[in-house]
């Protein structure tokens, strides 16, 4: 996997400090994106996605403890002063979150949006320049350019994601960061929306880092995936052999519980048990109580990440 | 078919939404705007048999349920539910028939009470329909319905409070309040979008079951076909206001036959990434349910479109063992 890397995680840890004790939100996390691939990172909700995909840009709010190292141009974005910081977000890393309605501006017309984020990295930047690069950017989008004096209400769900996926890439950064893009969208609009994101790996220089749940859409756009669990990494691998080959338990079990659309697989599989208290972790395997080939070893000692071929997995099977 | 033994019969159900217009205007124009969210559709569903209903959003799912058991007033139509005329009922009678039919949404969170405790929200519905005859028999059976879904120790979760609960325990909540007066139909509106894949997975097993051992008939309305598959018998298709195909799950699966279910079929990803689908789209966006395209709806996203579409009213016809479609040009 070693590629030109665009974007390198190294240890990662991060906390949040609440009144009722310190959420282990994300712990040891070790990845990498490299030019032009896509980085699925999925896992269940609560597992530490956002959190990850955030800290990239460092957008985490207040009450959050980031150490480790987040490697952009031989740079740890974690220790940049906020100024830098802003200099890199929209130009060279970009984010595209997961509900466009409450982060486009709804008193803003989409053109404002572009003014707005291109203002921020060139002050004195000129009208036309705006519509130039907002009318390129809408297009790869498929959105068409006509609707730039449109507001945000003026567009259908569907539509208003599309607008933030053009805005997240107006500036060719060369990281994109898309957390959940398409949840909450139906299938059809979803797969338009996939298509915008196909056609830019296909088009532009672009490094995807595509944070979802939904192991299907993971599967027809990911290169590479990391499978999180309350906020580890329990296996990183290309995307053939992890759905050919799952290594970890979580992972196996996980892909086996996706409901698919094959007529005679009638058969509805669920992990049972449910996440850990991230405030009050066990010592052992953060997957333990749910772990069906769970061994004494597991209960007391936290698997380390284990090397098998080309893979990482955090388990104590692959010893 | 015959019609005696469904549970619920609905027959050229229509809800159309009046449209919000300046009022200088809405003098001028004889005919006021409306939105037709549900366009005279029929269907019915027997007892324990799930039809699915789904289609994109917009397509007027959510207004359907909602008409069916009256949560909403329908234009017109007529509604059967367990052989009672549920549009003739009015007032006191309305209500005491809820009883017999049940709605459960999408977010649990927002269907329950957070100040109250879980047992009690359940036992609630036996209060307004005076079903048990103290609260100490009440709250037996609540409990009996809490180890069924699988509350367990019902004892403890019957003084829990919502936000004590997972998502999925929280959606087995609204399911037990549901089918605690053994209702004859429910309507599920989404009820497992919300939730993560697992417990997704969970809650439509138990949705399975207590459909075998209540006999229910369950109207499953979902985006999801994956999830549908898996509980209905027979699945209904909807495009802007109209079912567009009707055929049991397996057919539907594996004939599809009407351009707009072959597009919703194609786009459903699938978690094999050696897997590489040739996709047929629909071009553009859903049109606005204000400005309907004429003839066939599908019309100005349709791939085959063609003349013909222009005039034709969209009538499902039987393609050959209950298949129902309503596209003719595609066999
Ligand atoms: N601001 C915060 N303060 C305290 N805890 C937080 C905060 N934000 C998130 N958390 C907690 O951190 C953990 C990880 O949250 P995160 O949002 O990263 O999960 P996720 O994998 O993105 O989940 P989802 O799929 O639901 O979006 C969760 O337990 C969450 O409750
Ligand atoms: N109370 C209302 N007033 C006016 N229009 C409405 C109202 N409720 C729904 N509509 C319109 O009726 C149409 C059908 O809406 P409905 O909510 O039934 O769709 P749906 O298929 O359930 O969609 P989704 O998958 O997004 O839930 C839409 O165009 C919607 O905007
Ligand atoms: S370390 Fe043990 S408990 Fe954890 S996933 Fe592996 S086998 Fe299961
Ligand atoms: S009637 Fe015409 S437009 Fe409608 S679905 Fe059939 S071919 Fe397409
Ligand atoms: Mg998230
Ligand atoms: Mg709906």
């Amino acid at each position: 996997m070693s590629q030109e890397n665009s974007l390198e995680i190294k240890n990662l840890n991060i906390e949040y400090l609440t009144r009722s004790g310190t959420v282990h939100a994300v712990k040891d996390a070790s990845f990498s994106v490299a030019k032009k691939e896509t980085l699925g990172i999925v896992g269940e909700s609560g597992c530490g996605k956002s959190t990850t995909g955030h800290a990239i840009l460092k957008l985490l709010p207040s009450n959050a403890r980031a150490k480790g190292e987040i490697v952009y141009k031989g740079r740890n974005v974690l220790t940049m002063p906020e100024k830098e910081v802003r200099h890199l977000r929209g130009k060279d890393i970009s984010i595209v979150f997961q509900d466009p309605m409450t982060s486009l501006d709804p008193i803003m017309r989409v053109k404002d949006h572009f003014l707005e984020l291109m203002r921020a990295h060139k002050p004195n930047v000129k009208e036309e320049e705006v519509i130039q690069t907002a009318s390129e950017a809408l297009e790869a989008a498929g959105v068409s350019k006509k609707r730039l004096d449109n507001y945000p209400f003026e567009f259908s769900g569907g539509m208003r994601q599309r607008v933030m996926i053009a805005l997240g890439i107006a500036l060719k950064p060369n990281v994109i960061v898309a957390d959940e893009p398409t949840t909450s969208l139906d299938v059809v609009v979803q797969e338009q929306i996939m298509e915008v994101f196909r056609h830019l790996k296909k088009t532009k220089d672009m490094s995807i880092v595509l944070i979802t749940h939904d192991l299907g859409i993971v599967a027809e756009l990911a290169d590479k995936v990391v499978v999180m669990y309350a906020g580890e990494v329990m296996e990183y691998a290309d995307v053939y052999n992890l759905y050919k080959n799952p290594l970890h338990p979580y992972t196996q079990l996980l892909l086996k519980s996706v409901p698919n659309i094959k007529i005679d697989d009638m058969e509805l599989h669920h992990i049972p048990g449910s996440l850990p208290d991230l405030k009050n972790l066990p010592p052992g395997c953060r997957f333990y109580d749910r772990c069906p080939f769970a061994k004494d070893k597991c209960k007391k000692e936290e698997p380390p990440i284990f090397k098998v071929d080309k893979r990482e997995v955090r388990c104590w099977l692959y010893e | 078919m015959s019609k005696t033994e469904s549970v619920v019969v609905v027959n050229n159900l229509k809800k159309y939404f009046p449209l919000k217009i300046p009022w200088l205007e809405a003098l001028r124009k004889k005919e006021k705007p409306t939105v037709k969210a549900v366009d005279n559709i029929s269907f019915d569903i027997k007892s324990n048999e799930a039809l699915g209903l789904v289609g994109e959003s917009g397509s007027g799912k959510t207004t359907v349920g909602r008409s069916t058991i009256r949560l909403i007033e329908p234009t017109n139509g007529s509604i059967k539910i367990h052989n009672q005329d549920i549009m003739s009922l009015k007032g006191e009678s309305l209500r005491r028939a809820r009883k017999n039919f049940q709605i459960i949404f999408q977010d649990p969170m927002a269907s329950l009470n957070p100040y109250m405790s879980i047992g009690k929200s359940v036992m609630h519905p036996l209060e307004i329909h005076n079903i048990g005859s103290n609260f100490k028999e009440r709250k037996e059976m609540v409990l009996e319905l809490f180890d069924k879904v699988n509350l367990k120790p019902s004892k403890e979760f019957f003084n829990r409070f919502p936000r004590q609960l997972s998502g999925g325990q929280r959606q087995r909540v609204v399911i037990a309040r549901a089918i605690i007066t053994n209702p004859k139909f429910i309507v599920s509106d989404e009820a497992t979008a919300m939730l993560d894949v697992s417990v997704r997975s969970q809650v439509l097993k138990l949705m399975l079951r207590l459909k075998d051992e209540y006999k229910l008939a369950f109207l499953f309305i979902t985006h999801d076909l994956a999830s549908a598959k898996y509980i209905c018998e027979r699945i209904a298709v909807m495009y802007l206001g109209k079912i567009v195909e009707v055929a049991s799950t397996r057919e539907l699966f594996e004939h599809p036959l009407h351009p707009y279910t072959k597009i919703l079929m194609g786009a459903i990803p699938i978690p094999d990434p050696t897997i590489k689908r040739n996709k047929i789209m629909p071009k553009g966006e859903i049109p606005s349910p204000t400005n309907m395209p004429k003839g066939c709806r599908f019309r100005t996203r349709c791939p085959y479109a063609k003349k013909e579409c222009e005039d034709m009213d969209m009538e499902l016809t039987d393609m050959g063992s209950n298949h129902l479609s309503a596209c003719p040009f595609i066999k």
